[in-house]
């Protein structure tokens, strides 16, 4: 089969919104009012897919304990209720259903916690394009004092840290819902922890649903730097976010 | 899309503008039959294109119409440009009212650029003396 150059179209960008990652403890459970409180100032909305798991606050990985029953870590669950000022969430086994019924506060003990989090990337549809650099730090390490032969001394260098910077132009919809409003929102949120990106470079559907054996992608837990709107009578209304990875980024360019 | 919602948005109040003149003068849009070439009664055509219909995205796309319309106003040779002017100033003031209604809910959202002319010629469609005008425009159809 011959080689073909990957399409622009074949490309998109999936979000993970801005706030959407809190933690609790067995305290926080109400198996009265079925709430869970976390952080204040959040940004979970009415119908967000979240899930939960145990971390271990010191390592960031997999902590030990058992989540408050019948929360369990397999399931999708969604957000019926958030309250900025106190932190109280509320969750649904369906969307826009009744409040799970939390009949334990579970077990958990220091440093472990409960996290609850924002269950998948999703797919942002009013992306015209998006752009992402990576860049290396460079380190002059050149050995003052050399002795010049035919040739000048040349520099030497190391490589230093890594960064990176990304860029998505985001046109405006009549759609309240869309997520990219929410993108453009992000950028001012007060906490923007569980803001994510999956930069898709090849899309590919297997079945009818997403592959991702299949596709490649470039994803980051990420911050908002800003937004710039554009609007002019001549074009569509579009907004340009710029973002950058608040840690290394994982890139998945195989199909295997 | 709906291609026939955006050229009524623009076709409607020129004919109801043309009509409603003393006497009406008559207007003629894409694939009607216009006057015959050698006539001398004054009148109007209209032609609108679309040049761009959607906005591509990396998933989808969305619907943006963009296009032209060009006005052409025919009127008496050798008779000076007052009268075409008149008829212009019609045809001129039916877009900017276009552009200066407000925003609806449903329906087609219809907004014209920059006006370029009147031009004029008295070359063109002998014997009579013609204006135009041309402009582009933007439409979306609202849900």
């Amino acid at each position: 089969m011959a080689t073909t150059v990957l399409s622009g179209t074949s490309g998109a960008l999936y979000y993970k919104p801005a706030g959407t990652t809190g933690s609790f403890g067995e305290a926080d459970v109400n198996t009265t009012s079925e709430t869970i409180t976390v952080q204040t100032f959040l940004n979970f909305k009415v119908g967000d897919p979240v899930k939960f798991r145990v971390v271990n606050s010191q390592t960031g990985g997999t902590g030990t304990g058992t989540l408050p029953a019948p929360l369990s870590d397999a399931t999708t669950y969604y957000v019926i209720g958030y309250t900025a000022s106190t932190g109280a969430l509320q969750v649904s086994a369906t969307a826009g259903g009744a409040a799970v019924n939390l009949s334990d506060d579970g077990t958990v003990a220091a440093p472990n916690e409960f996290e609850v989090y924002y269950a998948d990337f999703a797919v942002v549809g009013q992306v015209r394009d998006w752009s992402f650099e990576i860049s290396r730090q460079e380190i002059d390490v050149t050995t003052i004092g050399q002795t010049p032969g035919q040739y000048v001394p040349f520099r030497s260098y190391i490589s230093g840290f890594g960064d990176g910077t990304g860029t998505a132009t985001v046109y405006m919809t009549n759609e309240d819902a869309a997520l990219s409003n929410r993108m453009i929102q992000d950028v001012l949120q007060r906490q923007q922890t569980g803001a994510a990106f999956k930069l898709y470079t090849d899309r590919v559907f297997s079945g009818g649903t997403l592959s991702e054996t299949l596709s490649r992608s470039i994803s980051f837990d990420a911050v908002l730097t800003s937004a710039s709107l554009n609007i002019n009578p001549d074009d569509a209304q579009s907004v340009t976010v710029n973002f950058r990875p608040s840690g290394t980024p994982t890139f998945d360019f195989a199909q295997s | 899309m709906n291609y026939q919602a955006i050229r009524a948005a623009v076709e409607n109040p020129l004919l109801t503008a043309f009509s409603a003149l003393v006497p009406p003068v008559p207007v003629y849009f894409d694939n009607i039959t216009a006057a015959p070439a050698n006539t001398t009664t004054e009148h109007v055509k209209v032609n609108v294109t679309f040049g761009l219909t959607n906005e591509p995205m990396l998933v989808g796309s969305m619907d943006n119409a963009r296009g032209a319309i060009v006005i052409r106003i025919f009127t008496e040779k050798g008779k000076g440009p007052a009268r075409n002017q008149t008829l212009i100033t019609t045809a001129v003031n039916v877009l900017e009212t276009i552009n200066n209604t407000a925003k609806p809910s449903t329906g087609v959202y219809f907004r014209v650029g920059e006006i370029n002319g009147p031009t004029f010629s008295a070359t063109e469609s002998s014997p009579l003396f013609m204006g135009r005008i041309e402009t582009s425009y933007v439409a979306t159809v609202l849900s």
